[in-house]
């Protein structure tokens, strides 16, 4: 194991830590390296990184800690969310550059939509369920569809706007 | 079966008693006695705890390896947790011969 490594994996530790323990902790994973496996190696890094980190959490106050979790989990809750569209989501997702469209399942038409028709293909062919979000890349001047969850369903893409304006149940 | 802090302390403890060790030795003796192995930074975390607490104490580093020994007050302390263990154990292995097991 690489003496700098160890001093990386080190540096999870609060600094007045280090001070007092860093050359002990260090020489004893250079030691426990010496007869380790590379993947015992690179989890020893890990663990003690963990362990870094805790130590950590331990020096604050427990009302620190608790606000520390709190939004640890307010900030996981907030990532989930933006990966769930609501089911009451308007047809039109966030379109990107490249004109890939997310959509919720059971997603709602908007008030001004216009049916188009004709779509190059469908997606899936088959009456499985398909995955709670699909995306879709679509060219200027086509218009492709995509699944939701659930039956299969059309949804038809006006080409140039890239927003959905239909969705129709049955492939 | 996960080790708890509290186990920890009382395997750092125990192989202390045997005279003074630093990380790596101890790491070995517990290994060798208890048949766990302690990561350096699970050890650390728990010496660190002991050495707050007045049971053990720091010794001047060899090289980069300081060992560490066991005070009075680590000494009675592992005495009392080893007794109501031994006491438990009898206890407890009684009532399973007792009762057929």
């Amino acid at each position: 194991m690489k003496r700098w490594l160890v001093r990386v994996a080190l540096l999870s530790y609060p600094s007045s830590w280090r001070r007092r323990y860093g050359g002990e902790l260090e020489q004893l994973m250079l030691d426990c390296g010496a007869d380790a496996t590379l993947l015992g190696s690179v989890w020893q890094l890990i663990a003690a990184s963990g362990c870094g980190l805790a130590e950590r959490l331990h020096r604050v106050g427990p009302r620190s800690r608790a606000l520390s979790i709190i939004c640890v989990c307010s900030a996981a809750a907030m990532v989930i969310d933006a990966e769930t569209v609501s089911a009451t989501d308007t047809v039109a997702g966030p379109v990107s550059p490249f004109g890939a469209i997310w959509l919720a399942p059971n997603a709602m038409l908007p008030a001004d939509a216009n049916i188009v028709h004709a779509p190059a293909w469908a997606f899936p062919a088959s009456s499985e369920p398909v995955p709670r979000k699909t995306t879709v890349q679509f060219l200027p001047g086509t218009a492709r569809v995509v699944g939701v969850s659930g039956p299969p369903s059309t949804i038809v893409v006006n080409p140039t706007s890239g927003r959905i304006t239909a969705i129709n149940p049955g492939a | 079966m996960p080790i708890k802090p509290a186990d920890r302390g009382l395997l750092i403890l125990t192989s202390l008693a045997g005279g003074d060790k630093h990380g790596y030795a101890l790491m070995k003796d517990i290994e060798e006695f208890a048949d766990v192995r302690l990561g350096p930074g699970s050890l650390y975390g728990a010496l660190v705890r002991l050495e707050d607490e007045g049971l053990i104490r720091a010794l001047d580093p060899d090289e980069r390896r300081r060992p560490y020994r066991l005070t009075a007050a680590g000494r009675q302390v592992l005495k009392g947790e080893l007794s109501a263990n031994a006491k438990l154990s009898t206890v407890g292995l009684g009532r399973l011969a007792a009762n057929g097991a």
